[in-house]
C-alpha cells in the first residue's frame, strides 16, 4: 500500500502538485488518469523518488520516502519495478541481459540461476526465444513487455508503469494491460499505471484517481466513475461519444 | 554568470562520478567494455593520422633545411621532439575529443531522452558514477597507450618517407633521433593525456547527461561537447607546460 499525503510540487514558481491525497491499494491495479500536463507522470516520479516533493509525505507500506526520510528510499528501490513510457531498454545490452540487469546489481545469485530467473521472467510476459535480441531488433509491444519482465524480476512488491499503452495497437493494449493485471494479482503487488487510455481504464482499474489541474479531483472505483458527477472527470472521459454512448447503455 | 553556471553544474557531476559504485564487479565489466569501444576502436585512426603526420613532419622539416650548414640529422630530432611534445600528446587527443567525445555525448544524450538514464535511478543506481566513470578509467588507461603508440608510429612514417624521397638517409634520421633525448618529455607528455582524458570524456558525458527534449538537443549537446572538450584541452595544455616545463 503506498499512501500519498497532502504532496505538493513546484516547478519554479507553478504550482504541479497541490496538495494531492491518494491511497495506492496492495493487490490491486491502481490508476492514475488526467489529461496531458495535469501533473499525473510529476505525480508517478515523485513516488518512484525521481522527483523530490516539496512538501507532504509518501508511505510505502508505513515507511515515509520524503523529507529526512529519502535513505530509506535506497531499500525500496529494490523492492520496485518500473515500466517507463518507451520501455527505456538498454540498447546496449541483449533482451536476456536487460531484464537481468536488475540482478547483476542487487542479486547474489549464482550466473545460472540468475538467467533461468531472467528467462523465466521473459516466459511470464509471454516472450519465447528473443533473449539474444537487441532492443532495436524488437516491436513496441515486445519492448513493453520486456520492459515489464524487468520490472518484474526482483519480484517487486510496488510496480510503477508510466502509460503502458502510448502507441501500442489495440490489440496490443489489451494484451499489456491484461499482462500487468495478472501480473498485480499473482504477486499481490501494489500497482500503480500512468494512464489516459480509456480502455485500460475500465479494462482493467480497479482503484482510479484522477488528477485535474495538479490536484486530485476524484478517487474511487470503475463503477463510481461511470456514476460520478464530477464535471472535469466527466468531461475528459466522456466527451467522445462513442464513450459516452457506452456510459448511457451501463447505466 | 550562465558560464559560472555551467562549470559550477559540471563540478557537481564530476563529483557524483566518483561516488563509490554499486557493484564493482559490473562496474569492471564496463571498464572493460569501454576500453574496447574508446581504446581498440580508435587505434587505427591514430595510426593512420600519426603515420602520415609523421611523413608530412619530416617532408617540410627537410624541405626548410636548405641551407647546407645544418646537419641532415636535425630532420630526424625535430620530428622526434614534435611528435613527443605536441603532436601525439595534443592534437590526437584533440582529435580523440572529436571521435570519442561526441560519441559520448550523443550516446548519453540518448540514453538521457529515452529515459534509460530514469530507468537507472530508479533502480537506485548511481547512473553519473555507473555511466560516466567506467568511460573516464577507460579514457584514462587508453590515452597514454596512444600516445606511446602515436610517437612510434609517427616516427616511422617519417623515416618512411625522407627515405623514399630521399631527404634523409637511414643513419641521419637515426642519429636525430637518439640526439639529447629527454626522457621528461615523455613523463610531461603521458601527464598531459591523463588530464586530456578526463576533458574529452567528462564534458562530453556532462552535455550528453543534462540532455533536455529530443534528437535535435543531442545533436546541439554533441556539438558543444567537442567544442568545450577542445577548448579546455588547450588550455589546460598551455597551463600544464607552464607548469610542467
Amino acid at each position: 500500500m503506498i499512501e500519498v499525503k497532502r504532496v505538493t510540487k513546484f516547478f519554479d514558481a507553478k504550482k504541479v502538485l497541490d496538495d494531492v491525497d491518494a491511497l495506492f491499494e496492495k493487490g490491486k491495479v491502481n490508476l492514475i488518469i488526467g489529461k496531458s500536463g495535469s501533473g499525473k507522470t510529476v505525480l508517478l516520479k515523485s513516488l518512484i523518488g525521481l522527483l523530490p516533493v516539496d512538501s507532504g509525505t509518501i508511505l510505502f507500506d508505513g515507511r515515509e520516502i520524503t523529507g529526512p526520510h529519502a535513505k530509506v528510499m535506497k531499500e525500496i528501490r529494490q523492492e520496485m519495478g518500473v515500466v517507463f513510457q518507451g520501455g527505456a531498454l538498454f540498447d546496449s545490452l541483449s533482451v536476456l541481459d536487460n531484464v537481468r540487469f536488475p540482478l547483476e546489481i542487487f542479486s547474489r545469485a549464482s550466473e545460472e540461476e540468475k538467467r533461468d530467473r531472467a528467462l523465466f521472467c521473459l516466459r511470464r510476459v509471454n516472450l519465447n526465444d528473443v533473449e539474444h535480441l537487441y532492443p532495436a531488433e524488437l516491436s513496441g509491444g515486445m519492448k513493453k513487455r520486456v520492459a515489464i519482465a524487468r520490472a518484474i524480476v526482483l519480484q517487486p512488491r510496488y510496480l510503477f508503469c508510466d502509460e503502458p499503452n502510448s502507441g501500442l495497437d489495440p490489440l496490443t493494449s489489451v494484451v499489456i494491460d491484461n499482462l500487468l493485471s495478472e501480473l498485480t494479482h499473482e504477486y499481490g503487488m501494489t500497482t500503480i499505471i500512468n494512464t489516459h487510455d480509456m480502455n485500460s481504464v475500465f479494462e482493467i482499474g480497479e482503484n482510479i484517481v484522477f488528477i485535474h489541474e495538479g490536484r486530485k479531483e476524484w478517487e474511487g472505483d470503475r463503477e463510481a466513475l461511470l456514476r460520478s458527477d464530477n464535471p472535469a472527470l466527466n468531461e475528459f472521459l466522456f466527451t467522445s461519444k462513442f464513450n459516452r454512448m457506452v456510459k448511457e447503455r451501463i447505466i | 554568470m550562465k558560464f559560472l553556471e555551467t562549470i559550477g553544474n559540471y563540478l557537481l557531476f564530476t563529483r557524483r562520478i566518483f561516488a563509490r559504485p554499486e557493484k564493482s564487479r559490473v562496474y569492471f565489466r564496463e571498464v572493460t567494455n569501454e576500453l574496447e569501444k574508446l581504446g581498440l576502436n580508435s587505434i587505427i585512426l591514430v595510426m593512420i593520422i600519426s603515420f602520415f603526420i609523421g611523413a608530412v613532419l619530416t617532408l617540410q622539416t627537410a624541405y626548410n633545411m636548405s641551407n647546407p650548414l645544418l646537419p641532415r640529422y636535425l630532420i630526424g630530432y625535430l620530428t622526434r621532439e614534435t611528435l613527443l611534445l605536441e603532436f601525439s600528446s595534443t592534437i590526437v587527443s584533440l582529435i580523440l575529443a572529436g571521435k570519442i567525445g561526441s560519441n559520448i555525448a550523443s550516446e548519453i544524450g540518448t540514453m538521457r531522452i529515452t529515459e534509460q538514464i530514469e530507468a537507472l535511478e530508479a533502480m537506485g543506481i548511481n547512473s553519473v558514477s555507473y555511466l560516466v566513470g567506467p568511460k573516464i578509467a577507460a579514457a584514462l588507461v587508453i590515452n597514454p597507450v596512444l600516445y606511446i603508440f602515436s610517437v612510434f608510429i609517427g616516427i616511422i612514417g617519417g623515416f618512411l618517407a625522407g627515405l623514399s624521397a630521399g631527404s634523409v638517409n637511414y643513419d641521419d634520421y637515426l642519429n636525430g633521433l637518439r640526439l639529447e633525448f629527454n626522457p621528461y618529455y615523455v613523463t610531461y607528455s603521458i601527464i598531459k593525456t591523463l588530464f586530456f582524458a578526463l576533458i574529452f570524456t567528462s564534458i562530453p558525458a556532462f552535455y550528453g547527461y543534462n540532455v533536455r527534449g529530443g534528437a535535435l538537443e543531442v545533436g546541439k549537446a554533441s556539438t558543444k561537447a567537442v567544442v568545450d572538450s577542445s577548448i579546455a584541452i588547450l588550455v589546460v595544455n598551455l597551463i600544464l607546460t607552464k607548469i610542467l616545463l
